[in-house]
């Protein structure tokens, strides 16, 4: 069914993102009406107009999307940019970018879709101003030790291997690394190396020519040329097809490769972060990984510890989440009661943060008053916990002094843990776990 | 592609990204009268002067018109940026013959008197054929009527 011009305008006014398209000598041709409330031109105005004197922004002079879509023979996605209103005001957006060619293959000009992320910005300042270190959150040792080790780092581009089961928030420390690293304002790419069959990772990471293979109509660039000059962020490393981990190898330590079907070396300057959850000394025995890429990779090693095994920063976590999602749904929720805090500090969390994360978010969206009760969370968090129940409070024996002080002052202020940790000058989920190694609860 | 890419580079003033694509394009379509319009510009700005004076008098042999009538800001054409860095630079006391036919050239875009002034001048301090024929050209111009140009 052939769409008329007239229908295909409808349509495009319609969607909530900005569309723009040029000629090929940059001139808009098309404006619709989201594009016209974001910028705050009318068509009528921008029209004919070349869009670097409509968009005023510096990306214009340095880094075009369209144009880099032109040269990469590929889609630019998600790409954020600053723009300026009709009224001088700066508006953060978030881009995708192609080109419009003919039936010939010839470029005829370009189309921008784009939305204002004004508001998203604004919920990630906030949460970033709540966080303790680039967004994240952590008050134990070992994550102060992290911390630590990213500052000093700062100023290096060495691989760094980042380990942790899954969950722990390995691509927040390798976003942090990126953020406070001299290539924070140049291309950051992220791959899941796990995602990819084995036959398509090659051309995901290289890129491939025209005719590689069957599905490969033209030229593309693949993710280390996208971050030549940046950061590339390499998800489960440990799942890459091991033939293909000598390409690695040699772009680490030489940064030249070949695109697939090509006998071209290109050279990159790339500075890599690889995550794996996997065991890696597992890996290596089995073969899975070669040592020589792990040692390669391994420069900076960064391990982060289980959730479990950081007890002080629960509380912490879920008050930084109840703020987060506070502003994203727009809820007065601002506490969680006592009873739900101990079950979730009760619990192992084998998910670790993303797992707690999501309990909060389920407790969220189930809560109506401004407290997150213990009855909202999720059901198989209440039910791996026992009752807490203490063994005895009368129970007497020759144990710890700690012990009897920690009974004496549950029994003072009437098992009430927040007023109890308090007085004993310890946080609450240190109070827990000295409960539970007590033998005060089971 | 080139055209196009080098319309993007131009239009962020890298000339010399804009003049390698321009090249290309006009290697493969040299009856491209825009292509070879901006293409021009780029030679004055990365010191193929020679380059610059020979495809202006290529241009302005083919149609004068087409190279003269420029609207500076429908047409985002860089020229009066450019000459007013050069005047800055030299504070107005410009004395080698090469730098007023370049200036002529970039002046000729919008302004054909200033132009006309300026390869004058070039050719008060230095004989140069391509310089008199290019002034022939404007003198003829001026006899006949104006036809419309964009860059």
């Amino acid at each position: 069914m052939k769409i008329s011009d007239k229908l295909k305008d409808h349509i495009l006014d319609s969607i909530a993102e900005g569309v723009m398209t040029v000629d090929k000598n940059f001139r808009i041709h098309f404006f619709n009406r989201a594009a016209e409330r974001i910028i705050g031109y009318k068509r009528e105005e921008v029209i004919g107009q070349f869009c670097k004197n409509v968009f005023k922004s510096g990306l214009c002079y340095v880094d075009c999307p369209i144009s880099t879509a032109l040269k990469s023979r590929k889609n630019v996605f998600d790409f954020e940019a600053n723009v300026e209103s009709r009224n001088g005001k700066t508006i953060p957006i978030k881009l995708n970018a192609a080109v419009l060619y003919n039936d010939d293959n010839m470029p005829t000009g370009g189309i921008i879709s784009f939305r204002d992320i004004s508001e998203l910005e604004k919920i990630k300042k906030s949460i970033e101003k709540a966080s303790d270190y680039h967004g994240i959150i952590g008050r134990s040792k070992k994550m102060r030790e992290i911390f630590d080790l990213i500052e000093e780092i700062k100023d290096s581009d060495a691989s760094v291997l980042i380990q942790g089961e899954s969950g722990t928030g390995k691509e927040v420390i390798a976003d942090a690394i990126q953020k406070s690293s001299g290539r924070s304002n140049k291309p950051y790419i992220k791959v899941n190396v796990s995602v990819f069959p084995p036959h398509l990772l090659a051309s995901e990471l290289f890129g491939h020519v025209k005719g590689a293979f069957t599905d490969a109509v033209r030229d593309r660039a693949g993710r280390f040329e996208l971050a030549d000059g940046g950061t590339l962020f390499l998800d489960e490393v440990a799942e890459m097809p091991l033939q293909m981990q000598p390409q690695l190898l040699r772009v680490l330590q030489e940064g030249t490769f070949e695109r697939v079907g090509e006998s071209v070396t290109r050279k990159v300057d790339v500075r890599v972060i690889a995550a794996t959850n996997r065991n890696v000394e597992e890996a290596l025995k089995q073969g899975v990984l070669r040592e020589d890429l792990y040692y390669r990779l391994n420069v900076i090693p960064i391990t982060i510890p289980p959730l479990r095994e950081r007890p002080e920063d629960l509380e912490p976590l879920v008050r930084f989440f109840i703020r987060r999602f506070s502003i994203t749904y727009k809820k007065e929720i601002t506490d969680i009661e006592d009873a739900a805090l101990d079950i979730l500090s009760g619990y192992d969390w084998p998910g670790n943060v993303r797992e707690l994360e999501n309990a909060i978010e389920y407790a969220f969206v189930r809560s109506n008053g401004n407290i997150i009760t213990a009855r909202k969370l999720p059901a198989q968090i209440r039910e791996k916990i026992s009752a807490n129940i203490p063994v005895s409070k009368y129970y007497s024996c020759d144990d710890e002094p700690e012990r009897k002080e920690i009974l004496d002052v549950l029994d003072k202020h009437k098992w009430n843990k927040t007023r109890a940790a308090q007085e004993l000058g310890i946080g609450r989920t240190t109070l827990w776990r000295k409960m539970r190694k007590l033998k005060i609860i089971d | 592609m080139c055209e196009m890419l080098g319309n993007q580079y131009f239009l962020a003033r890298n000339f010399t990204e804009a003049e390698k694509e321009y090249e290309k394009c006009l290697a493969e379509h040299p009856e491209n009268k825009l292509i070879r319009k901006k293409l021009i510009i780029c030679h004055t700005q990365t010191g193929k002067f020679n380059q610059a004076i020979n495809e202006f008098l290529y241009l302005a042999r083919e149609d004068l018109d087409f190279l003269t009538h420029t609207d500076i800001v429908e047409d985002d054409c860089p020229c009066a940026e450019i000459i007013y860095e050069i005047e800055k630079d030299f504070l107005l006391n410009i004395e080698d013959s090469l730098t007023f036919t370049i200036m002529g050239i970039l002046w000729a875009y919008c302004d054909l008197d200033r132009a006309y002034e300026y390869f004058k001048k070039s050719l008060e301090i230095k004989k140069d054929e391509k310089v008199e024929k290019i002034l022939s050209l404007i003198n003829e111009k001026t006899t006949t009527p104006n036809q419309g140009g964009n860059l």
